[in-house]
């Protein structure tokens, strides 16, 4: 499959800022994209990320800052002009043209030998999975079916980078899946560079390479999926990344990257952040699938000295196939817990034995607030959030 | 739960309504096909006398041929202009949006009458000769309103980020207007101008002001009806009404669209 | 933007707003009969179209066959409308596009029916001869200010169950449902639902029916007859028969106050409408 023959390119955009009707959008960012790298750019609607792929893509120009593509300063070329295609949020086939002809508009444009063009569209179909689709017309088109051409019709040039807005949030969950794993598949067999903006973050992790945790303009975190998943820096991304609790709690001692909070009346030890004092209150962060429920009728397993053991209630359960919610109430919080839906569940009203490791747990410094989908907080004093 | 609600009051009112609405027009067209001169039913026999009475004269022919000039003009003049102005409105920001609409709705707003006295001292003031193109003139401002209703309707719907994929793909400004904007457009566009075509094809008040030596169609009918009521107006009227009516045939489509 | 919409603001401003401004102009320059002017300004046309007594009628008569039209084209439609938006389903588009298709009936082809039905040798007259009724035509019929109306009521009346329908058809289908619901007799959700939503539109289609009536000359020129002069014909009559250009000047504009009293009275109540 010589789709993308041309090696792909690194991006680089440097300093880059832009303000909309006096309010910034992206302030001051910096990013290096290597040749071949999948990345997607993750964060709340207005945190600038779609302004940045636009910015690439030469459909907004940076007020400030530079984009290199390949080492040629891209910043001010206009987006006919890039060797970059992007697949849109909304469908946008033209709806006059059929499906070939739809795939084949690039390269009519830079005037392509005709067989060539007709070797490459149907390349290009394959490979999103639709054969023999050339003559449909794109009214008798899916969702799904028509963001696959999309996705051949801006593969079919042969871009040095591929830009995608959102592309999948509008189809249905499953359709969403299938194509997550099926544009994963086409980025390994093209090595091509993608860059992927999402506030899906179960998609930025399953697809890239790298996720940029993005926040009102300005990066929060980069890193591999997983780092952002272990070591989030601070609680936006803890709280953005995965399903976590946070609870917020006073340090008693710190020390050698651990630190010993107070948490329902017993001292449990936590992995900290840089920051973290003893005196002040901090927030701890748990992963919901970190956390371990056995019955409270037995007697709990043994644990390590200093990690959780606390007693709660099953307030909620919800049964979702593979897996199981539970909402518990314990120490005065209430934890949002998922388990493996194995076994027997839990039932509502009944005595738990709530456990975590020391290494499930992290610590994070005071200060910038979270968004918090997950967390339903109790505070002892009964005040607001 | 649905309950069948049967009307047949209303429904009744409503068929009368457009028994209302037809039944002088069917008169024409009945009464063109009438042997005799005479306006009573039965008729004494079917006959095509009066059109070929219509086809025979200069007079008709040079106003239905005049009529035909000034349409098409029309329709190109506005056709153009229209076009540009309802993909300026659908394209830019709401304020100066909203006063280009107002601003272009407002011939719609007055009285033909207007219009025509306007033009008629416009074109006395300027000492031009009054002509078909005069009469153009006085077409064109009165149906723009119209064609910009209908073609801006449906080019709101035209979603902006097709345009922006054209350019991604590799297509200048102009490729775009040409490959994408215009194609895409086409039906409102087309259906902009069939009732542009319609409304001056039928148009007598402008024109009656600003007309010169060469009669359009519905003048000379209209003179034709202050002299003497006689048959082949009627035959003539069932060509007028063919006029306009032929573009229904094409309009339905579009039209249909335009209530949603 | 502007390179856009310049050619049609150029046809707007060379073909509507340079005549308006030069009839306002020539509203206040003396006549001296047969298209001859004396540039000097002056009050007097307006001052003798207001004080006219004739005048005064024809506009009292004018402006009442404009409510009138308006007040009948509603009432009949109305019905109409509600028929076709709330009791049609299939047949609905068919019906609107023969309302619409009505529309497109020459103008003037439905104003020359008209002495089909109401001549001298009319159908009506021929049929009610022909019944007995009658011995000889009846000539009212023709050339009055009735056949006036009922021509009038037949242009206009496409439009109006048109607007009227548009109007009904932006009410959420549910919303009438929810009405009968919780207890709402048919009139009640009539009354209390469609009617307040549809108010906008009735206001808007009276208002714009009412000028281009107003401003109407062929109809009352065809079917009023001797005494069916309007402010149109005698603004026609003064352009063309008298060469008195500043005088129906000074009538149109008079008109045009009326209608811009008529559309603002429209706006405002929009407005208070909570709309």
């Amino acid at each position: 499959m010589r789709v993308m023959e041309r090696p792909s390119a690194t991006l680089r955009i440097e300093d880059v800022s832009k303000v909309f009707d006096g309010m910034p959008a992206v302030k001051d960012f910096s990013l290096e994209i290597a040749t071949g790298e999948f990345v997607s750019l993750l964060g709340p609607s207005g945190c600038g990320k779609t302004t940045l792929l636009r910015m690439i893509g030469g459909f907004e120009f940076p007020d400030q800052g530079r984009i290199v593509l390949d080492g040629t300063d891209i910043t001010s070329v206009p987006p006919n002009k890039r060797p970059i295609n992007m697949v849109f949020q909304r469908v946008t086939l033209f709806p006059h043209l059929d499906v070939a002809e739809n795939v084949a508009f690039g390269l009519r444009l830079a005037r392509v030998a005709k067989a060539e063009i007709e070797r490459r569209v149907k390349d290009a179909l394959e490979l999103v999975r639709l054969p023999g689709f050339e003559r449909r017309k794109v009214e008798t088109l899916s969702g799904g079916q028509a963001q696959r051409i999309a996705l051949a019709r801006a593969l079919v040039n042969r871009p040095r980078v591929l830009l995608f807005d959102e592309p999948l949030s509008a189809l249905d969950l499953k359709i969403r899946r299938e194509l997550q794993v099926e544009l994963k598949d086409i980025h390994r067999e093209l090595k091509g560079t993608f860059v992927y903006v999402t506030h899906d973050q179960e998609e930025a992790m399953s697809m890239s390479d790298r996720v940029v945790v993005m926040r009102l303009g300005e990066i929060e975190q980069v890193g591999a999926p997983v780092n952002l998943y272990r070591e989030p820096a601070s609680l936006f991304v803890a709280s953005f990344v995965g399903s976590s609790n946070v609870i917020r709690v006073m340090v008693r001692s710190a020390g050698d990257g651990e630190v010993a909070v107070e948490l329902g009346g017993t001292l449990v030890r936590a992995a900290a952040a840089p920051g973290v004092r003893p005196g002040t209150e901090a927030s701890l962060v748990l992963r919901a699938e970190a956390i371990s429920l056995e019955p409270g009728d037995r007697e709990p397993r043994k644990t390590e000295a200093g990690s959780a053991s606390l007693r709660g209630t099953v307030a909620d359960v919800r049964f979702a196939g593979a897996m199981v919610h539970y909402r518990i109430d314990v120490a005065g919080v209430r934890l949002h817990v998922i388990e493996s839906s194995e076994g027997s569940l839990l039932a509502e009203g009944s005595d738990v034995y709530v456990s975590w490791g020391v290494d499930d747990a992290l610590v994070l410094p005071e200060g910038t607030d979270a968004e918090s989908p997950s967390t339903e907080q109790e505070r002892p004093e009964g005040g607001p959030e | 739960m649905r309950r069948r609600r049967r009307s047949w009051g209303l429904l009744l009112y409503t068929t009368f309504v457009f028994a209302f609405l037809f039944a002088p027009v069917l008169m024409v067209v009945l009464f063109s096909f009438n042997r005799t001169a005479s306006l009573t039913f039965p008729f004494s026999g079917w006959s095509t006398r009066w059109y070929e009475e219509v086809f025979g004269s200069p007079d008709y022919r040079s106003a239905i041929a005049a009529s035909l000039k000034v349409a098409v003009a029309t329709v190109a003049i506005v056709g153009v202009t229209g076009t540009l102005a309802a993909i300026a409105v659908t394209r830019y920001s709401s304020r100066a949006r909203e006063a280009l609409r107002s601003v272009l709705l407002v011939p719609a707003a007055l009285p033909g009458l207007f219009l025509g006295i306007g033009l008629l001292s416009l074109f006395v003031r300027t000492h031009t000769d009054l002509s078909l193109g005069t009469v153009t003139v006085g077409h064109v401002i009165y149906t723009l309103p119209y064609f910009f209703l209908v073609a801006s309707n449906r080019l709101l719907r035209f979603d902006p980020l097709l345009e922006e994929t054209a350019r991604d793909l590799g297509a200048g400004s102009f490729t775009t207007f040409r490959k994408v904007t215009l194609p895409i457009s086409a039906p409102a566009l087309i259906a902009g101008g069939l009732v542009v075509f319609s409304l001056s094809w039928d148009e007598v008040l402008i024109t009656f002001f600003t007309v010169g030596s060469q009669n359009t169609l519905p003048l000379l009918i209209y003179s034709r009806v202050r002299q003497a009521v006689d048959p082949s107006i009627n035959a003539i009227s069932t060509l007028l009404l063919a006029g306009s009516l032929v573009f229904i045939v094409g309009v339905r489509r579009f039209v249909v669209d335009l209530q949603q | 933007m502007l390179l856009l919409a310049g050619p049609a603001l150029l046809v707007i401003g060379g073909a509507l707003l340079i005549p308006l401004l030069l009839l306002l102009m020539q509203s206040f320059v003396v006549s001296l009969g047969y298209g001859q002017l004396r540039y000097s300004f002056t009050l007097s046309n307006y001052s003798s179209a207001l004080s006219d007594p004739v005048y005064r009628t024809i506009a009292v008569r004018t402006f009442a066959m404009a409510a009138a039209t308006a007040s009948v084209c509603l009432i009949l439609g109305y019905p109409a409308a509600f028929f076709i938006t709330f009791r049609l389903q299939r047949a609905r588009n068919l019906a609107l596009f023969l309302v619409v298709a009505s529309l497109f009936t020459s103008y003037l082809v439905r104003l020359y029916a008209w002495y089909t039905i109401f001549g001298q040798k009319g159908v009506i007259n021929t049929a009610l001869k022909a019944v007995g009724l009658i011995d000889s035509p009846v000539s009212f019929l023709l050339f009055s200010k009735w056949a006036v109306l009922i021509a009038f009521v037949n242009v206009f009346l496409p439009f109006t169950i048109l607007i009227l329908a548009s109007s009904m058809q932006s009410i959420p289908a549910d919303l009438l449902e929810n009405g009968r619901d919780l207890g709402a007799s048919a009139i009640q959700s009539f009354t209390k639902v469609v009617l307040p939503l549809t108010t906008p539109g009735l206001v808007s289609a009276f208002a714009y029916i009412f000028v281009l009536t107003s401003g109407d000359y062929i109809t009352p020129a065809l079917l009023g007859g001797k005494r069916g002069t309007t402010l149109a014909t005698i603004i026609t009559d003064q352009f063309v028969a008298f060469g008195n250009q500043p005088g129906g000047a000074a009538i149109s504009f008079l008109m045009m106050i009326v209608f811009v009293i008529v559309y603002v009275a429209v706006a405002q109540s929009q407005r208070y409408k909570g709309r």
